[in-house]
Parts: C-alpha cells; sequence; structure tokens
C-alpha cells in the first residue's frame, strides 16, 4: 500500500516538474509576450494610438466595425478569440493620475510613491520612456541581455499599474502581466547568482541534473504565476463567503443589476436607460439552479486550475477553458479581462507547443517500442 | 410591472429626480450604516516579527538540505514551532516554500504565491482578487449628481467629465472610507471598518472623492456644475420575482461653497 503510494506520489511529482520547451517554442513565447508586454507599457502619443491608425491602414472595413462595437473580435469569431484591437499594436497610455491618495504595494513607502509617480510626469513618460521600453523589449526578444531587460520592464508594469490602482480604485486588467513579469524576473536573478554569462546570454544555457535549462524555468515559472493568479481567484470565494458561494451564486443576478445601472450612470446612454435586466431575473429567479450548476464550474475550474501543471494537454486543455470562462464573463457581466486571455493563449493554450507536442506523439508512435529493439551489439 | 421598484424607481433615471429622498435617507442610514453586510475580509498583514521569523527559518531551512544531515527531531520541532508563531496563511506560504526547497519541485510556488496575495491582499502585483466574492441578496451602487439649492438631484455622466467610471467610484468610496476608519479608531481604541462610519463621516469622505472628481474634471477639460452630489443605491433581491433599489443621497457639498464654478 504505502509503496503504491509512493509510486503515485512519485508519478504524480514527475508529471507536475517542469516540463521541456522546444527552442522554437521558446522564441515564440517570447515574441508573443514580448508584444503583450508593450501594448500594456504606458506610453503615450503616438504610441497609445498607434492600434487604431494601424488598424484604419491595413483594414478599414474592420476599423469602422470596431468603432461601432470595440468587442468586434479577431477573424470576426468570438469566442474564443478576444477583440480585435486588443491585437493591434497600440499601448495603454500616459497615467493620468498625479497623485497617490490611497496607496497600494510600493506606493505605500516614501521611495515607491516617488518613483510611481514618474509615470505622470510628462517629460519623463515622452522622452525617457519609449527608450527604455523599446531597449528592454528588443534585448527581451534577442534574448540577450535579460537580467537588465527583466528587471526594467517588471519595474515600469509594477511601477506604472501602482500608480493607477492607488486611486483608490483596484484594476485587476494588468495584474496577470506584472506577475509573469515578477516570475521571469526572479527566475533570471536566480540564474545570474548561478552563472551570470548564461543569463546574460553570452554562453549558451546547458542542461541540470534534471535535464532543464533556464529557459524551460523561466516559462514553466511563467505558467505558475498565471495558474497561481486563477487559484487566488477562486479560493478566496469560499473563503470569504464562509462556504456560501456556491449556494447564493445565483446572486450574481444582483451584481448584474448593478453593472447594468452603472453603464447607465457612466455615460447616461439613452439604449441603457431601459430600468428592467431580464438576465438578472434569470439568473436569481427563472433557472437559478442552472446559473449556480454553472457559476460554481466556473470557481471550480478556477481552483483546480493547478492540476493544468500535469502536462501539455492539460495546460491547453484548462487554458481554452479559462478562455471559454472569459467570455462567458464578459458576455453575462461584462467583466472582460482581455490581457488574461492573451496570457492564456500565449503560455497555457500555447499553440506551437500543441504542434511540437503532436509530432512528438506521432513520431513516438511511428517508431517501436523499446523492448522490440535487439541491442545491436547482443 | 417586470419588477418591483417600491417608491424609488425614479433615481434612476436621467430628468431631474423628483424622488423626496428625506424620508429614505433616514431609513437608509440604519445601524449598518455603509453596508448591509460585512464585506471585511480578515486582517491579515506581514509585520516585521513575522518576517524576522520568516528569514532565519528559510535560512535554517536551506542550509539544513545543502547539508545533507538527517533530519533531528529538535529540527523538525523549531521549525514546526516557527510556523506555527506566524499567520495562517501566511504560514502556509512559508511551509509551500519549504517544501518546495526540500522537495526540488516548483509546483509548490503556487500555494506559496497564493497564501502569500491571501496574507497581503491588494498590493500590486498581488491580490487577493476579493471581487464578487461574497454574492449575497443585496448590492450597492453610486452615481455622480448635480444638486440645485433645494437638493433636487440631476445625474451627471461621470465617466465623461471624469476619469473615474461609475464602478471607479465605488471602488474609490470604499477604499476612501477604509483609510478614513482606519485613521480614526472608535473612543475605545477599536479598529473601525469602513460600514461603522456615521453619515457625517460618510459625508466627510465623500466631500474628499468629489474634491478628486473635481480635479480631474479640470486635468479633463470638463466643466462640473456648481454643486455636487452622490447618491448611493442599495438593491435588494425581493427573494419573489424582482428586486427594490433604494437611493439615498449620501454626500452633497455645501451650498454656500462654490469655489469650483
Amino acid at each position: 500500500m504505502i509503496a503504491k503510494l509512493s509510486a503515485l506520489l512519485r508519478h504524480l511529482g514527475t508529471k507536475f516538474s517542469t516540463p521541456r520547451f522546444s527552442r522554437w517554442e521558446v522564441v515564440i513565447m517570447r515574441v508573443l509576450f514580448a508584444y503583450v508586454i508593450y501594448q500594456s507599457m504606458p506610453l503615450d502619443k503616438p504610441f497609445n494610438a498607434a492600434g487604431m491608425a494601424f488598424l484604419e491602414k491595413v483594414a478599414p472595413a474592420a476599423a469602422v466595425k470596431v468603432k461601432e462595437d470595440f468587442r468586434y473580435p479577431l477573424f470576426g469569431i468570438r469566442p474564443p478569440f478576444f477583440p480585435l484591437i486588443e491585437a493591434m499594436p497600440g499601448t495603454t497610455g500616459k497615467i493620468e493620475y498625479s497623485d497617490t491618495p490611497v496607496p497600494v504595494g510600493i506606493a505605500r513607502t516614501a521611495w515607491g510613491a516617488s518613483f510611481v509617480k514618474l509615470f505622470n510626469d510628462e517629460a519623463f513618460v515622452t522622452k525617457v520612456l519609449p527608450w527604455f521600453v523599446f531597449g528592454a523589449l528588443a534585448l527581451y526578444v534577442s534574448g540577450y541581455g535579460l537580467p537588465v531587460a527583466l528587471p526594467i520592464l517588471t519595474l515600469i508594469s509594477i511601477g506604472s499599474r501602482t500608480l493607477f490602482n492607488s486611486q483608490g480604485r483596484i484594476h485587476h486588467g494588468f495584474q496577470i502581466i506584472s506577475l509573469v513579469l515578477l516570475a521571469q524576473t526572479v527566475v533570471i536573478l536566480w540564474q545570474v547568482w548561478k552563472n551570470w554569462r548564461v543569463a546574460m546570454g553570452v554562453k549558451k544555457a546547458a542542461d541540470d541534473a534534471y535535464g532543464r535549462n533556464f529557459w524551460d524555468y523561466l516559462f514553466r515559472w511563467s505558467q505558475l504565476a498565471i495558474i497561481a493568479a486563477y487559484v487566488i481567484a477562486g479560493v478566496i470565494k469560499p473563503i470569504q463567503s464562509k462556504g456560501q458561494w456556491f449556494a447564493n451564486s445565483h446572486f450574481i443576478g444582483v451584481q448584474i443589476v448593478k453593472t447594468h445601472r452603472q453603464n447607465y450612470y457612466n455615460a447616461l446612454d439613452p439604449a441603457l436607460k431601459d430600468r428592467d435586466v431580464p438576465l438578472a431575473r434569470d439568473f436569481m429567479y427563472e433557472r437559478k439552479n442552472m446559473w449556480r450548476l454553472l457559476m460554481s464550474m466556473g470557481v471550480l475550474l478556477e481552483i483546480f486550475a493547478f492540476l493544468a501543471l500535469y502536462n501539455r494537454w492539460m495546460m491547453a486543455g484548462v487554458g481554452f477553458a479559462m478562455i471559454m470562462f472569459h467570455y462567458m464573463n464578459d458576455t453575462f457581466m461584462e467583466l472582460y479581462f482581455y490581457n488574461n486571455e492573451k496570457m492564456l493563449w500565449i503560455f497555457l493554450v500555447n499553440i506551437p507547443g500543441l504542434v511540437i507536442g503532436l509530432m512528438q506523439l506521432l513520431k513516438k508512435r511511428g517508431s517501436p517500442p523499446a523492448s522490440d529493439v535487439v541491442p545491436v551489439a547482443a | 410591472m417586470a419588477y418591483d421598484t417600491q417608491a424609488t424607481t425614479d433615481a434612476g433615471v436621467m430628468t431631474p429626480v423628483k424622488t423626496d429622498l428625506k424620508n429614505l435617507r433616514e431609513s437608509a442610514f440604519r445601524p449598518t450604516v455603509g453596508g448591509r453586510k460585512n464585506r471585511h475580509f480578515p486582517t491579515m498583514t506581514i509585520d516585521w516579527i513575522q518576517l524576522l521569523i520568516t528569514v532565519p527559518l528559510i535560512v535554517f531551512w536551506r542550509l539544513w538540505q545543502k547539508s545533507r544531515s538527517r533530519p533531528t527531531l529538535v529540527g523538525w520541532l523549531v521549525c514546526l514551532v516557527a510556523l506555527i508563531a506566524l499567520n495562517n496563511y501566511y504560514a502556509i506560504g512559508v511551509a509551500a516554500v519549504m517544501a518546495g526547497f526540500y522537495y526540488k519541485h516548483s509546483a509548490f510556488v503556487i500555494p506559496a504565491v497564493v497564501a502569500f496575495s491571501l496574507t497581503i491582499r491588494e498590493n500590486y502585483p498581488f491580490s487577493n482578487f476579493p471581487m464578487y466574492s461574497n454574492p449575497d441578496a443585496t448590492e450597492n451602487y453610486f452615481y455622480l449628481v448635480a444638486l440645485d439649492d433645494n437638493d433636487q438631484e440631476t445625474p451627471l455622466p461621470v465617466a465623461k467629465l471624469t476619469q473615474f467610471s461609475a464602478p471607479g467610484m465605488k471602488k474609490a468610496f470604499k477604499s476612501y472610507s477604509d483609510k478614513f476608519a482606519k485613521s480614526r479608531p472608535a473612543e475605545d481604541g477599536k479598529k473601525r471598518g469602513r460600514d461603522d462610519l456615521t453619515p457625517e463621516e460618510r459625508n466627510q469622505v465623500g466631500l474628499k472623492l468629489l474634491e478628486e472628481l473635481r480635479h480631474q474634471a479640470v486635468a479633463s477639460k470638463q466643466e462640473m456644475p456648481p454643486r455636487l452630489g452622490i447618491v448611493e443605491v442599495w438593491i435588494e433581491a425581493d427573494g419573489k420575482s424582482g428586486w427594490t433599489e433604494t437611493p439615498s443621497l449620501i454626500v452633497k457639498e455645501p451650498k454656500a461653497a462654490t469655489p469650483h464654478s
């Protein structure tokens, strides 16, 4: 019994360990992530307007549709794709707050507050910041100088978003990018401690005792950061509601009413004047058990997101399920997390990785089993 | 009728509000002013004492692993006592880090980050993601209004005039209230939460928020009316087929003061 349990734990330990990423997979993930980092950077004109300008130039018809509805999807298909404008090369724009009335994170300290306020400084944002951003991104994409590039990008990401979140209203839309950058920074600094030449890219990354190099750890820790964010969002619900979340989840209908009203009061749009919210009634009364089931499935998906670590296929499956989960939240509650969706596509679904995995699988099936191979020297 | 509105439906429309809010205001300020349920997450922070325990513990553990010596009962007991001395979630996080070192397995990063985030809550880039974590039959929202001399309200499009959206206004009001409550403990020295604020204190908090909104309107080159207010609306599922919405004017700028006009 104990031997069986021990064997099972060993099996799980091996399965949940850091996988080996292929060289091309690493390059593609790095380039795509660099693009998402660029989009999240607080750069001012012309970069923040570049997305729509680019779209108007390459696809004017699509640009018209995006202007009508910002949710108009990439390839015209949603789900699973996110809105088209989110794929365009525009940045988020300068942070328009000059103070930190309700400081969070590093803004709680004097030096941190001074640092985050830099992202409201016109001269810094327009003249200095682009050099740091593009320089660091170029290094990141090339794979050289990561111990320099990653801390810079992480500081910019955390600093600018801390200023944004220190206004008394927390926005979670960029958290996942900062967390992944932080995770990658931890891995690269660990690698500097072990061998700085490898970390800087001047020496080829050698495999360790487990047959993994630092690129494998870099991207595994990125996956871990993403999954951890979902697990936190999942476990907080039964904790904070003292286990009542699953029974009370149909009351999300009240939140839907709230969202409807808030959307109206944002701009007093006459189209939202209608005071009935049929979906809320559906949630709370007409099909409340169906909604309870669906909402609970979403939370269970978050809590058990760590199962994605089992293998490549589980990773892609959980990633895809999460994308659908975000789509449902966007549709029913107008809670959109497009950056999360992008990160799920890059690091969890990881289409290049799936193709490589499939090729490896086919190759393995095509080759004779190990027991059939007769040693030549026998 | 599509839903039960009681006497309060008018507060939602864009025409000047005719509802006499006086009585509603009085009924809205029940003993649990500011919220009908306690939404506070248990206070958990990392203090210096915990750090003073954690750092030697991790260093000791790492050195122990590196020395390849056999685990001793005393060593295990020391670690156990140190962990017990830490806060609940934080202790789980530290234990996950130790297990990660022990088993040399990256998957322990997840429980460590989860426990750490639950401990330090909203501190970018970490968060405990508390939104929608405690659904119940009530919820509130806020909107910005212009007030005339008779306190008659006209809703204003907050997202057009400022950089705050209506949800942002609510979040800001909650954070400002938390900060206010934290800075002013009760007379017996006990900590207070945002739900413990009196109507006058909530008005004070709201005035600060209005000041910020005015500041933003100036930055966005938008003109604000001379006198502003904030209306809070409580939505409550009636358990039958609909819900009620109860507005109350919780913040109003003084009549005489029109410094920003």
